[in-house]
């Protein structure tokens, strides 16, 4: 593991958690570097929680070890706290404080420099002034969620780890700390689960999948959505002839073809270049009067679940040849 | 130091803004002003032994053995029970630093109502003339007392996410190093065995403090009951989150 490189923030090293006999990650290794948001994806019970537990030092791994800052999770667990905003799940809050006074005590424990100050400046980031004096166990769940947020971002961390941060927000909060998200993630470093794949695909320059324990995938985001196995292309035809759908189809490269009314048509293609050349020179020549051509980005969504599929098939394959 | 004083602030504005703690203010002042008035009118009226504070300290102590596991049985149980743990764990502050917060916490609390009952002395020494050495022993004696019930309580709260559990565990165990003087006593165990019993338990510790005087046994068996328990429940936060 190169945690000498002081720009790698989170380094997760063969972590492994056994509850009793049941593993809930297995030899789970990434990385991330400073000013990096890094998407952690995959269906519920897959281990993310888990992860995101032993990363914050909360929970011991079985095997591995984690680090933060270049701190181990357990042996420099304080140092590495420190350098640490947390936002679990379920926002755990002390319901008889006041959103202030919680603030104020995280702040001490965590010895923030001009700590009254800074708690305005986070209480007027999540957007909480109205309620700064309110109990917290008299605030609705999407203003818990804020005075998380507010509390993880309070020392203002090299790290901040979020589970779940929209969650339980209107839409209008939900932009707005997308925003606050995107913003801090340019001089911090931001892991970040959800179940919301548009979130991720907007504020994230990486992905990391993990499905039952172990990672699926890790890479760019722009890699993740490009790795989808085919791709589509937009195609509007100014005139075009009786058989265009069929003379499309019989292209090399060409998987599908589907007529839309107004001269669209959907073509699934391999996503090479040459089969989008060929598409666009058959267009012109037979004078189709070609009007647009647009290739039909495949959405996180759609990679997703191709992904899943993809694990569910290949674990239902390891089953039957274990039974062979 | 700064992180447990941080930590026991914070959990004397819980223990204050709960009714519990006005429950026992005024459970305590009510029996033990109940007995006080008994105490200065029946010599008057009918003679008898002079007003005696310890006998008050007594019967004050005796209302901790329940009051005790009900002021800590929260203080560890919610945490883990709402989860709040996760957070707290998560800021640079330790096991231990918790559990001592909490304690301190915990005990400026029972010096809070021990202090109520300071007025009682204070009245006799404003009309009479006692003695006030045994006094003060008293109070030495009874806040030791407490110190070592609380941290009890305190064990039994990191080993129950369930408050009730909590309680009933804390008072097993205080029940149980109260009563061993009653084996001793009743049956014939053995001089060796009857000396052990008798040395354990939590109340016979507690008499010589109301006779007036301080013994090195004494003040060590409280200090170290409670500094067992105390890290016992540091120990038992931490081994929690290996499961």
């Amino acid at each position: 593991m190169d945690e000498q490189n002081g720009d790698v923030m989170i380094a997760a090293d063969e972590l492994t958690k056994r509850y009793g006999n049941f593993p809930a990650i297995e030899s789970i290794s990434f990385t991330c570097r400073r000013g990096e948001i890094v998407g952690f994806l995959g269906p519920n019970g897959a281990g993310k929680t888990t992860t995101m537990r032993i990363l914050t030092g909360y929970m011991p791994p079985s095997s591995g070890a984690a680090y933060i800052a270049g701190y181990n999770t357990l042996t420099e667990s304080l140092q590495a706290r420190q350098q640490l905003g947390y936002l679990p799940e379920t926002v755990p809050l002390y319901p008889e404080m006041s959103v202030e006074g919680y603030l104020a005590f995280a702040g001490q424990l965590r010895r923030v420099p001009n700590l009254w100050e800074r708690i305005d400046e986070v209480i007027a980031a999540v957007d909480l002034e109205a309620r700064a004096g309110s109990y917290i166990g008299q605030l609705s769940k999407g203003l818990r969620q804020r005075v998380g947020l507010a509390q993880a971002m309070l020392h203002d961390p090299e790290v901040l780890i979020l589970d779940e941060p929209t969650i339980g927000l209107d839409p209008r909060q939900v932009v707005e700390v997308r925003e606050l998200i995107k913003e801090l993630g340019q001089r911090h470093t931001i892991l970040l689960s959800t179940h919301i794949l548009s979130e991720v695909e907007q504020l994230c320059d990486r992905v990391i999948m993990i499905i039952d324990g172990r990672i699926w995938d890790d890479r760019s985001m722009a890699e993740f959505v490009g790795s989808a196995a085919g791709s589509e292309l937009r195609l509007q035809l100014a005139a075009p002839s009786r058989d265009t759908g069929r003379v499309l189809s019989s292209l090399v490269g060409v998987t599908e073809v589907t007529v839309q009314p107004e001269g669209f048509y959907r073509v699934g293609f391999d996503g090479s270049d040459s089969t989008r050349a060929a598409i666009a020179s058959t267009a012109v020549n037979a004078s189709w009067g070609l009007l647009e051509l647009t290739v039909e980005k495949p959405s996180l969504e759609t990679v997703f679940l191709e992904r899943l599929r993809e694990a569910e098939f290949s674990q239902t394959l390891a089953a039957v040849e274990e039974e062979e | 130091m700064r992180n447990i004083w941080i930590v026991a602030r914070r959990e004397l504005g819980a223990l204050f803004v709960q009714p519990i703690a006005y429950v026992f203010a005024m459970a305590i002042t009510l029996i033990t002003g109940l007995l006080f008035a008994a105490q200065i009118s029946f010599p008057l009226f009918q003679g008898g032994p002079p007003p005696n504070v310890a006998q008050i300290i007594s019967t004050f102590t005796f209302l901790t053995i329940f009051a005790a596991p009900a002021i800590t049985m929260r203080l560890l149980a919610e945490e883990q029970q709402t989860g709040t743990i996760e957070l707290l764990m998560t800021l640079p502050v330790t096991d231990l630093q918790v559990v001592l917060g909490k304690f301190l916490a915990a005990f400026l609390f029972y010096m809070t109502i021990v202090a109520l009952t300071v007025i009682y002395p204070v009245i006799l020494l404003r009309f009479g003339n006692p003695d006030i050495g045994p006094m003060v022993t008293t109070y030495l004696g009874a806040l030791l007392w407490g110190a070592a019930l609380l941290s009890i309580g305190l064990l039994a709260s990191a080993l129950s996410e369930n408050q009730i559990n909590a309680f009933i565990i804390a008072f097993g165990i205080i029940l149980l190093l109260y009563l061993t003087l009653i084996p001793a006593e009743l049956f014939s165990v053995g001089p060796t065995l009857a000396t052990i019993l008798s040395e354990l338990s939590l109340q016979n510790h507690l008499n010589s403090f109301f006779d007036g005087l301080i013994t090195a046994k004494d003040v060590l068996y409280y200090l170290a009951v409670s500094a067992i328990s105390l890290f016992a429940a540091a120990r038992v936060l931490e081994s929690r989150r290996w499961r």
